[in-house]
């Protein structure tokens, strides 16, 4: 005789009930922009008034244009530098730091405040301190006698994308070494000594005990900067708009262009789809990749 | 003796390394209170008086005091909301493991994963539809939705630290599902709470794209929209930007200056175990 | 009438078997120790009893009703958790009065009862504490007078000493058992350590992998084990177990050479029909293997531990694969790899099956 278990266990009917408002506003909030993404995707809806049906007109004009597809390079370009850049620096220091326990306690959180400023505002602040004429950078080169490395950071298509990477990686780095400090947390300080004791150098400990024990907090830190840096398109889009010569046109910044000033909604929605597929692929990916990592 | 010296090195070393970091923050408070000639003619000088003319201007021109009380009003409905909401939905997928659980947690991850762009054509076609674009109640509604799947995560994560010991004696103690909730679990989430309001006022503070669309009139503008519109697209004048750079962050700093801790292991104990 | 009756219980976690239909009955006002290895069940089943674990087959009676599928709370059962699970945003006060609370009991009525079971319990001038300035004993106290307000028909506790320390936890143990002289309410307490399980119960329930090996009065476990498993679980040190061959059987008796003492033979009182070459085990107590008995063996001394007034000196043979225990009570010197000759006497053995591990009588 089977009995169902009623005295304890949680059943699904509470799982729903609970969650009920939260999923009711989910399915309206999530599901269903997404799937009304992917049918205005087919139509060349304007904003206002009918939509037409298009079938695949705008996913065929997306491939068949070179434009589109330097966009998503430029943007996997900006992911991938943003991500290994910010990823470095922040383990640097949060292995610095964690050797450091006397200053740890005013950088971790000293390097996060550029993480609490609005990417707006990070965004304008930095244009003028890449800009040619009265801005910081080139100013404080000058004074240290590089000034022949003065330039108009953001209006060369050579340097503007790497410009625009500087800032994101400085505005995060303070995240990814706050999460590898966490993780640094969670290594026993026995192991550290163990390590210490077998005749280990800093370096030594450093490459083959923390960096294998820190392997859960990579996967955080990657997967994160990389959705992170995928899902923005503040930085480029205030700094740059796309320019010079669409060096830093992002998808993001295409799809915004084409609802604000061309009110293209239709075009706008198939770019987003395939932005979305690119997000979730690239995170699953790295996610499946990074798990094996951590199995030890 | 020298190991000792080599450590105090290494710190100066990466204390300097920090304030080269902190230094466009400095920069961006040093300019605020400088003339645009003075800036022009000495791009890196200090301020020689604490002139706050450029505040006052700026204050004036970009209805400082409004558009914060607008992002502060936001950001009260919409915390209340999400961790109401996000508690309630986090905790039986806390303590419940089955196939349903894990289909709903797999949404939610991919709902953190959208970027706002993909979602901003559909949110101004349904607040069109429903005749609340343009207005508090569509935007709180749209933040509540983009808020509410951290929310969940975060509950989740917290949640599942509370023992089940506790739970199972309420259960002793007459209490259903409901009651253990109400009576035992909310009552013990105040810390996350506390962290995700931060989480919530920083995104809601921050974010200008949806106000941008969502919320045209001029009134109900937020403060990154207000500092979005002060400032232009062309053509940045120096006086103007530095003041209103610092009073759209300022908030949030001393908020994070009294909170940081709280705010950088919050940050940080979703993501690391 | 509060007597708890296990008639066939059984619980699967999917196809796993955690507790393999278990029949006992624990008498109303009985101690009640149910005792076992780790994994062997004995917390699902009080978690089962308690009704925070759902049976998959079989009934459980309280008092005389069928409470199989009841909800926890209206089963009438209290329960104390390894952890105490004090609910930590509430006071002592509190903690004790939201069960009452949850059931609607009038406050005055709550007062009465919440500042009686902290007079018992030597609470009063903690009630407005919360359990973060509460010790680890005060905490355990406090646990006990949540359970205590409810007046609940059966006490479950589940190991409530281990997250003591040992001082603690002897002092505890006599609380436990002069507030169960005092209340006289059944009470089903879980424990691995064997010594809890002496000291305090009226009854012994021993468990191994979700079956009851034996249950029965304290005395009668450790006298009458009814199996190896039993006899070696209770007491401590463990009893000594030694091989045995059966050379010849008589009508009440048998005699049984041990091939690892070469020459060596005992004669044993069994009514049970041996056959000659059989394999057995004889299993000797430390207590009773030691400087008096007919039967003498030598051994190599490998150990000796000094507890003051006794010592537990380890034993080493030729061939023998595990250590014997003696336990030792006289002034006597002792000291490792000496030689050291150990007496027990036949009557003191117990013979088990070496195939099966149950007794034979």
């Amino acid at each position: 005789m089977q009995i169902a278990a009623k005295a304890n266990k949680m059943t699904n009917r509470t799982l729903l009930l609970f969650g009920l408002p939260a999923y009711v506003i989910l399915l309206l909030f999530f599901v269903y922009p997404i799937i009304l993404t992917l049918q205005l995707s087919f139509t060349d809806f304007r904003g206002f008034g009918e939509a037409d049906w298009v079938g695949l007109k705008n996913y065929a004009r997306i491939l068949s244009h070179d434009r589109y597809f330097q966009q998503f390079l430029t943007t996997i370009k900006y992911a991938a530098f943003a991500v290994v850049f910010q990823t470095l620096l922040g383990l640097t220091f949060a292995s610095w730091l964690h050797r450091m326990p006397r200053i740890r306690n005013f950088c971790r959180p000293a390097l996060f405040v550029p993480a609490m400023l609005s990417t707006v505002v990070v965004a304008y602040v930095w244009q003028f301190i890449y800009s040619p004429l009265d801005g910081g950078l080139n100013a404080a080169l000058e004074s240290v006698g590089l000034g022949n490395f003065a330039r108009g950071w953001l209006g060369s298509p050579d340097t503007a994308l790497y410009a625009v990477v500087a800032v994101h990686v400085w505005m995060y780095t303070g995240y990814s070494t706050a999460i590898f400090l966490a993780g640094y947390a969670n290594i026993s300080e026995d192991i550290d000594e163990a390590g210490r004791l077998d005749g280990a150098s800093s370096w030594q400990r450093f490459r083959h005990l923390e960096i294998p024990l820190l392997a859960p907090s990579f996967t955080i830190a990657v997967v994160l900067t990389t959705i992170g840096t995928l899902k923005s398109f503040e930085l480029p889009f205030v700094m740059t708009g796309g320019g010079p010569d669409r060096a830093t046109e992002l998808v993001s910044i295409e799809i915004i262009k084409q609802l604000f000033n061309s009110s293209r909604f239709g075009f706008a929605s198939a770019l987003a789809i395939l932005m979305l597929v690119v997000v979730v692929a690239v995170a699953a990916i790295q996610n499946a990749i990074l798990r094996k990592n951590e199995e030890i | 003796m020298s190991s000792r010296i080599r450590t105090y090195l290494g710190e100066a070393l990466v204390l300097f390394l920090v304030v080269v970091m902190l230094l466009p923050i400095f920069y961006m408070l040093a300019m605020s209170f400088r003339s645009a000639s003075e800036i022009a003619a000495q791009p890196l000088g200090l301020p020689t008086s604490f002139d706050l003319e450029n505040y006052s201007n700026a204050i004036g021109s970009m209805h400082y005091v409004r558009s914060v009380a607008n992002s502060l009003g936001i950001t009260i409905a919409v915390t209340f909301v999400v961790s109401l909401l996000g508690s309630m939905a986090a905790y039986p997928l806390a303590r419940k493991s089955g196939r349903v659980g894990r289909v709903i947690i797999l949404l939610t991850s991919l709902s953190l994963a959208t970027p706002g762009f993909v979602t901003i054509t559909p949110y101004y076609v349904i607040l069109n539809n429903i005749g609340l674009l343009n207005t508090y109640a569509g935007i709180i509604l749209v933040y509540i939705a983009t808020n509410l799947p951290l929310a969940i995560f975060f509950y989740v994560g917290f949640i599942s630290t509370i023992p089940r010991e506790l739970e199972e004696a309420a259960r002793l103690d007459n209490c259903g599902d409901w009651k253990v909730f109400w009576y035992v679990i909310r009552p013990l989430l105040g810390p996350a709470t506390a962290t995700l309001s931060l989480f919530v006022m920083l995104a809601v503070w921050n974010d200008f794209l949806f106000p941008l669309l969502l919320l045209t009139d001029d009134s109900k503008g937020t403060i990154m929209v207000s500092v979005y519109r002060f400032l232009g697209n062309f053509e940045i004048k120096p006086d103007k930007l530095f003041p209103a750079a610092v009073l759209a962050s300022l908030p949030l700093l001393v908020l994070f200056v009294i909170f940081q801790r709280r705010i950088v292991s919050g940050m940080t104990s979703g993501a690391v175990k | 009438m509060s007597d708890v009756l296990l008639k066939n219980i059984t619980k699967k976690f999917g196809s796993v078997t955690a507790i393999n239909g278990v029949n006992s009955q624990i008498n109303s006002g009985e101690f009640c120790v149910l005792v076992g290895p780790s994994g062997c069940g004995k917390s699902t089943l009080l978690r089962m009893i308690a009704g925070l674990e759902g049976i998959t087959s079989g009934d459980l009676l309280i008092g005389g009703k069928n409470q199989t599928n009841a909800d926890p709370a209206k089963r009438g059962v209290a329960m104390v958790f390894q952890t105490y699970a004090l609910y930590p945003h509430m006071t002592v006060k509190e903690n004790m009065s939201f069960g009452l609370k949850m059931v609607g009991t009038k406050k005055q009525e709550i007062e009465r009862k919440v500042s009686n079971a902290a007079k018992i319990l030597g609470l009063e001038d903690l009630l407005d504490r919360r359990p973060k300035a509460l010790s680890g004993g005060q905490r355990q106290r406090v646990a006990i007078g949540r359970a205590i307000v409810r007046e609940p028909k059966v006490f479950l506790f589940d190991e409530p000493l281990s997250n003591l320390d040992a001082e603690l936890r002897v002092q505890m143990r006599l609380e436990l058992s002069r507030l169960h002289a005092r209340l006289k309410t059944t009470m089903i307490y879980v424990t691995h350590d064997q010594v809890e399980a002496m000291t305090l119960a009226d009854k012994i329930i021993v468990m191994k992998d979700g079956n009851i090996e034996q249950f029965g009065a304290p005395d009668e476990i450790y006298s009458d084990p009814k199996n190896l498993f039993v006899a070696q679980f209770i007491g401590s040190p463990k009893m000594n177990i030694l091989n045995g061959v059966v050379t010849k059987v008589d009508q009440n008796s048998a005699q049984i050479i041990l091939p690892d003492f070469p020459d060596k033979s005992v004669i044993v009182k069994t009514a049970e029909p041996l056959k000659p070459s059989a394999h057995v085990k004889l299993g000797i107590r430390p207590e009773h293997f030691g400087q008096t008995g007919s039967i003498a063996l030598d051994m190599v001394v490998s150990l000796v531990e000094n507890l003051g007034d006794l010592r537990h000196v380890h034993l080493q043979a030729d061939g023998l694969d595990s250590n014997l225990c003696s336990l030792l009570r006289e002034k006597m010197q002792v000291t490792a790899n000496e030689k050291m000759v150990v007496r027990f006497d036949p009557k003191d053995a117990f013979l088990f099956d070496s195939e099966t591990g149950q007794r034979l009588r």
